[in-house]
């Protein structure tokens, strides 16, 4: 689930932020779920403690996670609706790129191609979600 | 945590870390501290049964009786007992400097410094506890030795010692080994390295008594009119430059104290030097440039001032050549052996120089105190008083000095005014002759015409005297005065402190009674001492000079008393003769022979009985006999009798045993004295037992013809 | 929190000049933090350390831990345990031997983390440390420093001498520690690669002074590099106004090493309408020599 390269040229405590968003959004850690403790994740990634709360710090700033009573923290209930507006927030990054993009002389049919090609990825994430719920139905 | 001074924890640590050395040293101290008594008791014990000569045997005192008679032989066993107790245990107070080094040697160690200093104590809590430990080890042998030695002493049979005497004898050597404990504290705080440490310990034990040490020598040889020993109010002697334990003539309270003290701020000196170390000194000699220079030059100033001491004292060229070779060979070598570079070695030699100056300011501080001392103007109005060393006064041809009169010169001073003027001419002169390296010189000052035509060449008489300044400064010198002066000197301090007088019963501690030469002894109570001095006092006061003289001086074989006076410096012994002159003493002397009469007759009486059948035909036994006519006869007569004639005087001492003794007559009664041997045969061969006879005179009454017969006997046998 | 302020140390050279091994160093470093450090032989790293655990006295400067200085301050080092490079044992003595002295003179040494970690590392605390190969005994030290529970912990190249499933042991409880009581570490090695791994902090040390001090990921984040080409003829003032490190440029292709937004270049080279636009990320290694040469340094010659 949580894979951390250390001496990948992406700092840990960044992977380690988008690896925890991946597993809310993918239902890894459910909503109002209990995140495992600084201990446990040290023990678990082998990777210096401070490093995790730095990632718990960022993650709280931004309310995906909050802080329960007593230590530890949990899921908030709303993360992954969070998520999704930061996320949204950066569509109009998309809109500059293919402004960018044509002024550039790529073309437009490239440029839907490959916006397509990434969605492609998230509706995969989608239906595998959705799946289970179905069935509860 | 407080800052604490002392960790127990630390203490306890440090103890672990001595265990191994400790053990050894204490097995070796232990077992040879208990191997001399018990080797001294198999070997008695040997003797004994061998020889089977009846007197006591012990370690030592056979020796030491024969060769100081007025001691009392439990005296002598006293002394030699509580010396000669625990040699090994004072020997091992020396190696206590082991422990510290070895305690200490983690500060030699880059790794085992660091990890020392890391730990949660300050420098002055690991300094004290761990220098505790390595006290506690010292002791602790120490003490252990002491008192096994003291049991198998108590064990074995033929020795008797006092228990207060070995306690005293175990703390010294415990103060011994603190004393130079504390120095290599501070050897070891100062340096990097083992041999560092030592040499540094060294360094602090010795330098500043090296320098005085060759003071002393030096100016003992420079200066003939003072002692050395008496500057600087008698400090500069061996007892305060030496450890403790070397210096067993001087346990005075006043040596103890300086070493205790000073063993006290050493330690404090180690203390602080530790505190102050820095750490990175681990493994390298010495911690800074200063000290570095401080420690080559030290090294090499023993050397640079024996040479000083020699070119000082005209030495000839060679041995001054080696000399100046080895202190090059000191310097030099010590530095590179130390900073491991020649090039440091050569940049080294500047300090030579100063070492050099040091032995320049060394040598004119001495011809400067020389100086001072030989132009000083001691006139006679300045001097309020004379005191003399009596070990220096002499008797001259004409006036007589006896021991008591000594005793007086020491215990007085004298504030006669001819005593006081000639003693400052005398030391003017001695002054100049000093000066002029004359003292020595016996020159002939003036020869005399006697009418019998023969020169006689008058020299100078040398004397130490104790001026007493009336500013209350006292002055040791050594002076010489021509002899006619001395004459004068000495009759007028006769007079001033009236020497010819005879010693009150209260200053002598000792007093025997002796004839016989001293085969015959016996040892006076106080209440006979002083009846003795009595009578004496009496007869003396109808004495003429001549009579006086005659009374102290040896040359007859009558009794004679031995008193013995002691001062905190010295001991005198007064020897008393009696002479024709001396009625009163004569009856004192018989009424002492008359009270160990019956003791004497009963010991004969068994000699008698035991030597029945032992001389004669085929037996050993032997007699000698001293003999006397009467107490005042100038003369004795010693026979040694064996086989018959043996046999012949013991029947006539027989016969004449038991008669009466005329009191009133005792001074006219023979005086003899008697030692036997005879043989006891055994199954396996004979061996010859000596009579058990305490040495007492028997007084015997005999009629002119019993004493003619009895001489016969003793010179030819009977007829 | 270890403070050090223009710290001084000096060492007395017989003969010469005194060899100053730490010169006006000065850092902070908070509480919990595990701190790198990387500097090549006689840096004065362990200087440092040793200044830190009172074993040498500052020549001039303060250094104080939790606002107290160190230097004959039993209070402070019975929570400061520094396990050097040079270790030292009690001769023939066995784990338990040295566990023992360690108890009496450390007062929070824990016998049950002892027993633990003896165990969790399977070596024998009966047998004779000095049968003990070196990396066996880098792994007694640590365990007794860390049996001691203390504050600060200071492994002086310790890491360098264990095998990879040891440090990642020690790593744990180190960890673990730094989450239960704060404990703060400084870790020297000569390997960037290893101080990357562990530390959040890192400083680099060169002839007595901290050249560069930094969050070690956000190093990572500092620098990137650009790789651009363009049609026509171009020198390096084209990019008047980024903040370039390193500039090559071979034909129409220049790379170039930049400080700054990445977003916000990006978007500028874009405008110039390149041929060919690459952003690349650095690795620790490489942004560390980018900065050494900015300040003038030749990496190359600080770390060989």
């Amino acid at each position: 689930m949580l894979l951390i390269d250390k001496f990948s040229t992406k700092p840990v405590y960044e992977q380690l932020i988008e690896g925890i968003e991946r597993d809310i959004l993918v239902g890894a850690f459910a909503e109002g779920a209990q995140l495992p403790s600084l201990r446990e994740m040290s023990a678990m990634l082998s990777i210096n403690p401070n490093t995790i709360q730095k990632s718990y710090a960022e993650l709280t700033r931004r309310g995906i996670i909050l802080p329960a009573h007593g230590s530890g923290c949990y899921v908030s209930p709303n993360a992954r609706e969070l998520l999704r507006r930061e996320a949204a927030g950066r569509l109009e990054e998309i809109r500059q790129l293919a402004r960018q993009l044509t002024l550039a002389g790529v073309g437009a049919e490239d440029i839907i191609a490959a916006a397509k090609d990434g969605a492609g990825f998230q509706n995969e994430m989608t239906s595998k979600e959705e799946t289970p719920n179905d069935r509860c139905q | 945590m407080k800052k604490a001074w002392f960790d127990g924890r630390l203490y306890l640590q440090g103890l672990k870390r001595l265990r191994v050395i400790g053990l050894a040293l204490a097995i070796l101290c232990i077992s040879i501290s208990v191997l001399i008594p018990l080797t001294t008791w198999i070997k008695t014990a040997n003797m004994l049964e061998d020889v089977n000569i009846n007197y006591d045997s012990v370690y030592g005192v056979e020796d030491s009786f024969s060769s100081s008679p007025s001691m009392s032989e439990d005296e002598i066993k006293q002394e030699i007992k509580d010396r000669s107790l625990i040699v090994p245990v004072l020997v091992t107070s020396y190696l206590a400097p082991v422990f510290v080094l070895i305690m200490f040697a983690y500060l030699n160690k880059r790794s085992e410094s660091d990890f020392y200093h890391a730990i949660p104590y300050t420098r002055v809590c690991v300094y004290s506890s761990f220098v505790a430990a390595s006290l506690t080890w010292a002791f602790s042998i120490l003490i252990a030795g002491g008192l096994s030695a003291g049991l198998l002493w108590t064990l074995c049979p033929y020795t008797t010692y006092s228990f207060g005497g070995l306690i005293c004898e175990i703390l010294l050597c415990c103060l011994n080994a603190a004393f130079l404990s504390a120095f290599t504290t501070v050897g070891v705080s100062l340096a990097g390295t083992e041999s560092t440490a030592i040499i540094a310990s060294m360094l602090a034990l010795c330098s500043w008594r090296v320098v005085v040490g060759i003071a002393y020598v030096t100016l003992e040889d420079m200066m003939r009119i003072v002692e050395v020993d008496r500057i600087w109010g008698g400090y500069l002697t061996p007892q305060w430059l030496l450890p403790v334990g070397l210096a067993t003539q001087t346990e005075t309270t006043a040596s103890i104290l300086y070493a205790v003290i000073v063993t006290l701020l050493m330690l404090v000196a180690g203390g602080l030097l530790y505190h102050l170390r820095r750490s990175e000194t681990a493994g390298r000699s010495v911690p800074g440039r200063a000290l570095q220079i401080i420690f080559r030059c030290l090294v090499t100033l023993p050397v640079a001032l024996v040479l000083t001491y020699l070119i000082i004292g005209e030495t000839e060229i060679t041995s001054l050549l080696i000399l100046f070779v080895v202190m090059l060979l000191v310097f030099y070598l010590y530095e590179l052996l130390t900073s491991k570079s020649a090039r440091s070695m050569l940049k080294a030699t500047p300090w030579l120089g100063a070492v050099l100056a040091a032995c320049l300011i060394f040598t004119g501080a001495l011809y400067l105190s020389k100086y001072v001392i030989c132009t000083e103007n001691i006139s006679a109005d300045r001097i309020e008083e004379i005191g003399l060393s009596s070990a220096t006064i002499r008797g001259s041809d004409q006036v007589f000095i006896s021991d008591y009169e000594r005793f007086l010169m020491a215990e007085n001073m004298s504030d006669d005014k001819t005593v006081i003027h000639l003693v400052a001419k005398a030391l003017r002169e001695s002054q100049m002759a000093e000066r002029n390296d004359n003292f020595y010189n016996d020159s002939i000052i003036y020869t005399e015409e006697t009418p019998g035509g023969t020169k006689n060449h008058k020299g100078f008489v040398r004397i130490s005297v104790c001026i007493k300044l009336k500013s209350g400064r006292e002055m040791g010198r050594n002076i010489r005065m021509p002899e006619e002066e001395y004459f004068t000197f000495l009759e007028a301090l006769k007079t001033d402190l009236n020497l010819n007088s005879l010693p009150n019963a209260d200053e002598v501690d000792y007093c025997q009674l002796a004839q016989f030469g001293h085969s015959c002894v016996q040892t006076l109570e106080k209440g006979w001492i002083e009846r003795v001095l009595d009578a004496m006092r009496l007869d003396h006061a109808d004495m003429t000079e001549e009579q006086k003289s005659e009374m102290m001086s040896y040359g007859k074989e009558r009794a004679q008393f031995i008193l013995r006076i002691r001062t905190e410096e010295q001991t005198f012994f007064c020897n008393y003769y009696l002479t024709e002159a001396m009625p009163q003493t004569a009856s004192v002397i018989c009424e002492l022979y008359m009270r160990k009469q019956a003791e004497a007759k009963a010991v004969v009486a068994a000699v008698i009985e035991e030597a029945e059948g032992t001389f004669g035909e085929g037996h050993e036994g032997r007699l000698t006999i001293g003999l006397q006519k009467n107490i005042m006869q100038p003369e004795s007569r010693y026979f040694d009798v064996v086989g018959g004639r043996g046999e012949q005087v013991l029947d006539f001492l027989a016969e004449h045993l038991d008669e009466p003794l005329d009191e009133k007559r005792a001074d006219g009664c023979v005086v003899l004295w008697m030692e036997a041997c005879y043989d006891v045969t055994s199954p396996d061969g004979f061996y010859l037992y000596k009579a058990n006879m305490p040495p007492v005179p028997l007084l015997l009454d005999l009629t002119k013809e019993e004493y003619e017969t009895l001489i016969g006997i003793l010179n030819y046998g009977k007829q | 929190m270890i403070v050090a302020n223009e710290v001084t140390m000096k060492f007395f050279v017989p003969g010469k000049a005194p060899h100053v091994a730490l010169d006006r160093l000065s850092c902070r470093i908070p509480r919990g933090c595990i701190y790198g450090m990387i500097g090549s032989n006689g840096s004065g790293k362990s200087t440092f350390l040793r200044l830190l655990s009172g074993v040498y006295r500052p020549a001039g400067g303060t250094i104080t831990v939790d606002d107290m200085p160190v230097w004959e301050n039993p209070e402070a080092k019975s929570r400061i345990v520094y396990i050097p490079d040079d270790l030292y044992f009690l001769p023939q003595s066995s784990m338990n031997g040295m566990a023992q002295m360690y108890r009496a003179l450390y007062p929070r040494f824990d016998n049950e983390r002892y027993r633990k970690l003896t165990e969790t590392f399977k070596l024998d605390p009966a047998a004779n440390i000095h049968t003990f190969s070196k990396g066996m005994r880098r792994q007694a030290a640590a365990i007794l420093g860390l049996s001691a529970m203390p504050d600060y912990l200071f492994f002086d190249e310790t890491f360098d001498g264990l095998d990879p499933v040891m440090r990642g042991l020690v790593k744990q409880v180190i960890y673990q520690d730094v989450i239960e009581r704060n404990t703060t570490t400084i870790i020297t090695s000569h390997s960037l690669h290893e101080l990357e791994d562990t530390c959040d902090q890192l400083a680099l040390l060169h002839r007595g002074g901290i050249v560069f001090q930094s969050d070690v990921q956000d190093l990572k984040t500092s620098l990137f590099k650009v790789q651009t080409a363009f049609a026509e003829p171009f020198t390096r003032e084209k990019f008047e106004g980024l903040n370039i490190l390193s500039y090559t440029q071979m034909g129409s292709v220049c790379t170039f090493i930049l400080r700054g937004d990445k977003q916000e270049t990006e978007a500028r080279i874009r405008a110039m309408s390149p041929l060919l636009f690459d952003v690349l990320p650095l690795n620790l290694e490489e942004v560390f020599v980018y900065e050494m040469e900015t300040l003038g340094y030749s990496f190359k010659d600080i770390l060989m």
